[in-house]
């Protein structure tokens, strides 16, 4: 849907853009229009000017009437409806997809006005009486009454500047008793109870036709060569209201084209129009202030301070909200118009925060990553490393094709070939040395499919509780609060963590109590004094932010305090499945659910377990498992000969990297499934090439417990397989045929594997 | 031609009045030691029967304005003193800062009691150097005497003033860009009713703020010093343009100055009293450049707030720079030098201003050098009404009126630099 | 080297005491900075006002650069500021500013190769009355005449900056009470 609409708005923009003059399609039915000749006649007397001033009054409209209506009946441009589409109630266009985004944000935000019980006040838009909440925005109100209103520096989530001066609107108001109607911007401009909005009246359009004539005059109308064309805002505002031709004949204002500020974004200053929001942005939202306006008046421009580069986690972010191509992306310059990139909704890999991401991609390559609508969790923005991190799932280097060790060499072999091998190996040292000699390594990367499929594996048919994922031993200490809440507590203390690129939306979160909340954010190196006298003084309005790798007799000691004071604790997971490899049973004392059998074994462990075995059809090892120490001791000591590790590299990532590399070396049989040569893999005596996230359907459960749908974009890269498929082939072939022909099938078996008692979450 | 009562300048020309001992002799600080034995709402009450109307070119009455400052001390209370003078045309506020500081230093108090204010900043634009100087050195004076410090004359109440200077910014002369610039931001204008609440509910670092200009707080001494019932009575008809009023007569006139003149004043007798038009009047600016230009007939009409003719087409008294030309001056290059000031001056805040006027002074630049096009005539009209009560602020507004009324005065002029390329004035008279 | 010597900090301390949040006092702290880098406003000028006043130095250069009295380049010892706003256009202001390109052999803007002076056009100085005005370092020059500028650059020549003056030049002086 969202592809079809850009598309179309797109062919009608590449006309104007190219400076020519852009006649209404024919038979397009205007209203008013009998055909196109009557409206070329008409460009004809404005071009000329009629107005006879020396007879004039100044305080009257120095227009001819013409020039007034012209907007009503040739202005608006609609880009063709598709059939059966109905224009909007103003008979006008379609709105674009970033418009109808912010519209329901400010949706959101009223509705939670409305919620939280704000005083309702009605307004009149283009006669048509809507409710809503004190404080709305006039702008908003219009949305909601679904009249048309254009607008470039207004944004849902950044506070009103009122500076484009696209969004006026006739505004019969009150003010210091008196009624009065004016010219007014709407996106600054509160509500008040009885007001009366024209959007569209000649004035109106009189005055945005002037606007965007201004706007133009220095834009340099480079649309063929700029990569916001056919998803710019100015562009799409142009064919609905701005002129059909410029009386600008001076020369345009000049700057040297693209001027990299970073690695990720590029600046080209003579397509701004500084709308700041930008620079809002990196103040109110990033809290970093690293753009901002530099000179004034006409030599405006934004920057990031002399001799310095843009180095905010959320520089991205500045780029999807500039409604012109003055900032853009470095690794999407030129990848692709917006109508030829394919869009999937899905969600970021990078962190485990979980943020909504838009997957673009074309031709079967990863060609941008956007933001995502989810007021839960990342609002609509995304860190930097999410945007432009994940660039690798393209990278040639990736892994192809299946390979086995042969004569000390790794070498190309098919999947049949590859998975004999392993079947082979796998029975073998079941026979000979016993199922506990098998040790399986898990991913907090992959998604919770693959987790769960892979502890079935390791539990149910090799036999074996020596499954663990984690890379250092961390307590499983479920969040206290959720994401969104961070930013309603008056005290924020953190410890350790550089919070803007470990956990970005956390961060955003913080900036946004300390932003707009005034909350106080303590930031401490270590847990100390000053973090117990913070959490003692501001008690249950405090909420603690720990890293996960903190001590974890620190993190105990934490909780403790946290529980006397009555402060709320989060330790904040690392990947962007850390959640997802437990719950699906992927550590040695933890049954799918979470439950654990060993020194404090859940209640209900018996049944759960009982009822694991119905749904797995097989017998559960008794023996408890080794943990992620433990696997790589044994396979140090050759104890464990075999090890199967799944889309993790303990080589380089284990918290003892020595002991993992001694485990590679001594255990006798190495299987690797993963997109790269790590330093892991290249121990692997079978490496089977993985797909990335973007190549597969999954689960990842974030940092809150939150499970989310990853879905797939593209085909994965060479003859790589999802973990899911490489698992689910293994089963057949080791005599437990599995009927999965997707990632759903294998989350309805988790959902049935789950205990059908309620239990608590962790200890 | 009537006597012209000097009240603010009554002691204008006294040798030494800037300093403290002088001004002290000529009653200085008495309306001060009056007002702290005054309530607030007593002191606005006075300036509301004074008819006292700001000075610095909007006009709107003072005790208003006041009036609307919350009446507790839960937070802190600012006057801000407006002494941002860039409009074109005006010089009286730097004229009374370097003669008089004194009387501005005792008119913020006075106003800081009716406000309730304990703080006070004067904003004082980059380029007034001397005036800065006079007033820091009044402020100096002032708190070794007691007048300024904690618990003033034994009062209870503590009064600090602080001078704040700027960098060199037209736009901070207008009151929400003076307050961003007072908070240290770039000098651009901030959201006023009915977009945001009223300074004085939330203004300068969201607490209560008051901006005056220089003029008005100075007035305020002598209005408590004689009463406002007595100060109402200065004046010519109007019954709301009471008082005197600081003018900046330059240009063509044979004795150019600031001179102190009761408002109603026959415009014709303003001009005598600058000594009359050198030469033969072309037209003129009545209150600063935003002002526009004026026809040289009606010339007899009440020099006030409201008596400025409808039909001259002018935005009004302004803020009292007045400036004459006679005919030996071609306006279009004036028109076009206000245009490149305003251009210059532009915040770039918002589109209509930043974008309009950079138009425009590219129009002008064609048409004073011979490049002009007649249409251009209707283009620059449209473009001022393009501008008109689009732009943010009053700056957009300023800008255009001088063009838009020299459009409509001069038209034959702009045809001729058109088609010649150039304009011969009325050589001047011997 | 950080020009933020102990003598510097105490003013901008004494300067972010009178307004009650530090931000406020940027302009005043910019004023002192632009005099102790010998007035030029560097980035570096900007980066160590910024970090004392904890703010963005992004936040710092969109000030510094909005307002025109912070001088980007270093100028002359004297700055001829010459006001070219109406009043004083109708009395001559732009034959003056010829007069001096001339004189100088500098463009309005430029600066003498010597060093010795800044030509600069500045709108205006709300000496209307006494049309046309000049200020240089602060001192207005009013009704200047062809000759009256002739005299003054004599004068100007062989007189000290007042940026020069110790121990900061005249903004700090005024600035400390």
């Amino acid at each position: 849907m969202a592809d079809k609409d850009t598309i179309k708005q797109q062919d009608s923009a590449q006309v104007n853009a190219g400076g020519a003059t852009p006649a209404p399609p024919p038979g397009q039915g205007i209203p008013g229009a009998p055909d196109g000749k009557a409206e070329a006649g008409k460009e004809q007397v404005i071009g000329e000017g009629s107005a006879k001033l020396g007879s004039a009054p100044v305080g009257a409209q120095g227009v001819p009437q013409e020039m007034q209506n012209k907007q009503v009946q040739g202005g608006p441009t609609p880009a063709p409806a598709a059939p059966g589409q109905s224009a909007g109630p103003t008979g006008e266009r379609e709105k674009t997809p970033i418009e109808k985004q912010d519209a329901k944000t400010a949706e959101n935000k009223a509705g939670a006005a409305q919620a939280a019980g704000a005083e309702m006040f009605t307004v009149t838009v283009d006669g048509v009486p809507v409710e809503v909440p004190k404080g709305t925005l006039v702008i908003e109100a219009c949305f909601r009454a679904g009249a048309d209103v254009p607008y470039f520096c207004y944004h849902p989530r950044l506070t009103s500047v009122g500076a484009c001066r696209m969004c006026l609107a006739s505004v019969e108001l009150e003010q210091f008793g008196a009624r009065r109607t004016a010219l007014m911007t709407t996106c600054n401009l509160q509500v008040q109870n009885g007001m009366v909005v024209k959007t569209g009246v000649p004035d109106v359009k009189k005055a945005q036709n002037g606007i965007l004539e201004f706007l133009l005059a220095n834009h340099p109308l480079d649309c063929p060569i700029c990569d916001r064309g056919g998803e710019c805002p100015l562009q799409n505002m142009t064919i609905s209201y701005g002129p059909p031709t410029s009386r600008f004949i001076e020369e345009k204002r000049h700057y040297p084209k693209a001027q990299p500020l970073s690695d990720f974004v590029i600046l080209d200053r003579e397509r701004c129009i500084q709308c700041m929001r930008c620079t809002r942005f990196c103040d109110e939202i990033a809290g970093d202030g690293q753009l901002d306006l530099l000179n004034r008046g006409a030599s405006s421009e934004i920057g990031i301070f002399f001799g310095t580069s843009f180095t905010s986690n959320f520089s991205g972010n500045t780029i999807e909200i500039c409604p012109v191509g003055a900032l853009t992306s470095r690794t999407y310059r030129f990848a692709g118009r917006p109508w030829e990139v394919k869009s999937v909704d899905s969600i970021c890999a990078a962190c485990g925060n979980g943020c909504n991401i838009a997957v673009q991609h074309r031709l079967g390559e990863l060609v941008r990553i956007n933001g995502r609508t989810n007021e839960e969790i990342n609002e609509e923005w995304t860190c930097d490393r999410g945007k432009f991190g994940q660039y690798y799932v393209n990278d040639e280097r990736r892994l192809s094709q299946p390979l086995i060790r042969r004569e000390g060499e790794l070498v190309e072999v098919s999947w049949d070939e590859a998975l004999i091998v392993l079947q082979d190996r796998i029975r073998t040292y079941k026979e000979h040395y016993g199922p506990d000699s098998i040790a399986g390594i898990a991913s907090t990367r992959v998604t919770l499919e693959e987790n769960y499929l892979f502890a079935r594996y390791m539990r149910a048919l090799v036999g074996t509780n020596n499954i663990d994922h984690q890379m250092r031993p961390y307590p499983f200490e479920p969040m206290q609060t959720s994401i969104a809440a961070i930013e309603n507590f008056p005290t924020i203390v953190s410890v350790g963590m550089k919070l803007d690129f470990e956990q970005p939306i956390v961060y955003l979160r913080v900036v946004k109590a300390v932003k707009r909340k005034n909350a106080n954010w303590i930031q401490a190196t270590s847990l100390d004094a000053s973090v117990t006298q913070a959490l003692t003084e501001a008690g249950e309005n405090a909420v603690l932010l720990l890293p996960h790798y903190l001590d974890p007799e620190d993190i105990l000691r934490a909780k403790m305090i946290c529980r006397t004071v009555g402060a709320k604790l989060n330790v904040l997971l690392p990947d962007c499945n850390s959640w997802g490899a437990p719950l699906a049973g992927a550590s040695p004392a933890y049954l799918p659910g979470m439950i654990r059998n060993g020194a404090s074994t859940t209640v209900g462990f018996a049944e759960a377990r009982v009822h694991l075995e119905r749904v797995w059809n097989a017998s559960l090892p008794t023996n408890p498992g080794l943990d992620m120490a433990g696997i790589l001791a044994g396979a140090a000591r050759g104890k464990i000969k075999m090890l199967h590790i799944m889309g993790s590299d303990p080589a380089k990532e284990y918290v003892d990297p020595e002991l993992a590399r001694k485990a590679l070396a001594n255990a006798a049989f190495v299987v690797v499934q993963d997109m790269f040569l790590t330093e892991t893999a290249r121990h692997a005596d079978v490496l089977l090439p993985s797909s990335s996230f973007i190549e597969k359907d999954g689960t990842f459960v974030n940092i809150e417990g939150r499970e989310q749908k990853i879905r797939q974009a593209i085909l994965p890269r060479g003859n790589s397989r999802p973990d899911w498929r490489i698992l689910a082939d293994l089963f057949g072939r080791l005599g437990t045929p599995v009927p999965y022909f997707s990632a759903r099938d294998i989350y309805r078996e988790y959902a049935r594997a789950l205990p059908k008692v309620a239990v608590p979450a962790a200890v | 031609m009537m006597e012209q009562p000097q009240i603010l300048y009554k002691h204008r020309h006294v040798p030494g009045i800037h300093t403290l001992d002088v001004y002290l002799e000529h009653g200085g600080y008495e309306a001060f030691r009056k007002a702290l034995t005054m309530t607030p709402d007593a002191i606005i009450d006075e300036v509301k029967v004074s008819g006292l109307r700001g000075r610095g070119g909007a006009g709107f009455p003072t005790h208003i304005k006041w009036a609307a400052v919350p009446k507790n001390n839960d937070v802190e209370h600012y006057l801000i003193i407006n002494a941002d003078e860039g409009e074109p045309g005006t010089a009286k506020d730097r004229d009374l800062m370097n003669a008089l500081p004194h009387l501005l230093i005792e008119g913020c108090l006075c106003s800081m009691v009716a406000l309730r204010a304990s703080k006070c900043y004067i904003y004082i634009r980059g380029e007034y150097v001397q005036p800065w100087k006079s007033v820091q050195k009044a402020i100096n004076e002032a708190r070794r005497a007691g007048f300024i410090g904690k618990n003033v004359l034994d009062s209870g109440m503590d009064f600090e003033i602080h001078t704040h200077l700027g960098a060199g910014a037209y736009e901070c002369g207008e009151e929400s860009a003076l307050m961003s610039s007072l908070m240290g931001e770039r000098g651009m204008p901030r959201m006023k009713p009915p977009y945001a609440p009223l300074p004085q509910v939330k203004g300068v670092w969201d607490r209560p703020s008051v901006v005056n200009n220089v003029e008005t707080v100075s007035t305020l001494v002598p209005i408590l010093n004689m009463g406002g019932a007595e100060y109402t009575k200065i004046g010519y008809g109007s019954p709301r343009s009471r008082g005197t009023k600081l003018f900046s007569i330059s240009g063509h006139v044979q004795k150019p100055g600031v001179y102190e003149i009761v408002l109603g004043t026959p415009f014709q007798e303003v001009l005598e009293i600058a000594g009359g038009v050198k030469g033969k009047l072309k037209t003129y600016i009545p209150g600063g450049s935003s002002m526009g230009f004026a026809p040289p007939t009606p010339l007899d009409y009440p020099f006030d707030y409201e008596g400025i003719p409808q039909n001259t087409q002018t935005l009004g008294l302004g803020s009292g720079g007045l400036i004459v030309f006679n005919e030996t001056v071609p306006v279009v290059p004036l028109a076009q030098r206000l245009t490149e000031f305003y251009h210059h001056e532009s915040c770039g805040k918002c589109t209509p201003c930043r974008e309009g006027l950079n138009w425009m002074v590219k129009i002008y630049q064609r048409i004073t050098s011979g490049a002009g096009r007649e249409s251009d005539i209707d283009l620059l009209w449209d473009i001022c009404d393009n501008i008109r009560g689009k732009s943010f602020c009053p700056l957009g507004e300023g800008a255009i009126w001088p063009v838009m009324t020299s459009l409509r005065l001069f038209r034959n002029e702009y045809l001729e630099y058109i088609r010649t390329g150039s304009y011969t004035p009325v050589p001047a008279a011997a | 080297m950080s020009k933020l010597t102990p003598e510097v900090t105490r003013r901008l301390d004494e300067l972010i005491s009178r307004y009650p949040v530090k931000k406020a006092a940027l302009l005043p702290a910019l004023w002192v900075m632009q005099e102790v880098y010998g007035g030029v406003l560097t980035s570096e000028a900007m980066r160590e006002t910024a970090e004392y006043l904890e703010l963005p130095p992004a936040e710092v250069a969109g000030v510094a650069t909005f307002y025109t009295m912070y001088n980007k380049e270093r100028l002359g010892r004297h700055n001829i500021e010459i006001c070219q706003n109406v009043p004083c256009m109708a009395f001559g202001a732009e034959e003056l500013i010829a007069h001096c390109e001339r004189r100088l052999g500098i463009h309005a803007g430029e600066t003498t190769p010597d060093g010795t002076f800044t030509l600069s056009r500045v709108e205006c100085l709300g000496a209307c009355c006494n049309a046309p005005a000049v200020q240089v370092g602060g001192t207005y020059y009013e009704d200047v005449t062809i000759p009256r500028m002739e005299t003054l650059l004599e004068e100007l020549k062989a007189a000290p900056s007042e940026t020069e003056k110790p121990p900061q030049g005249l903004i700090s002086e005024t600035l400390s009470f």
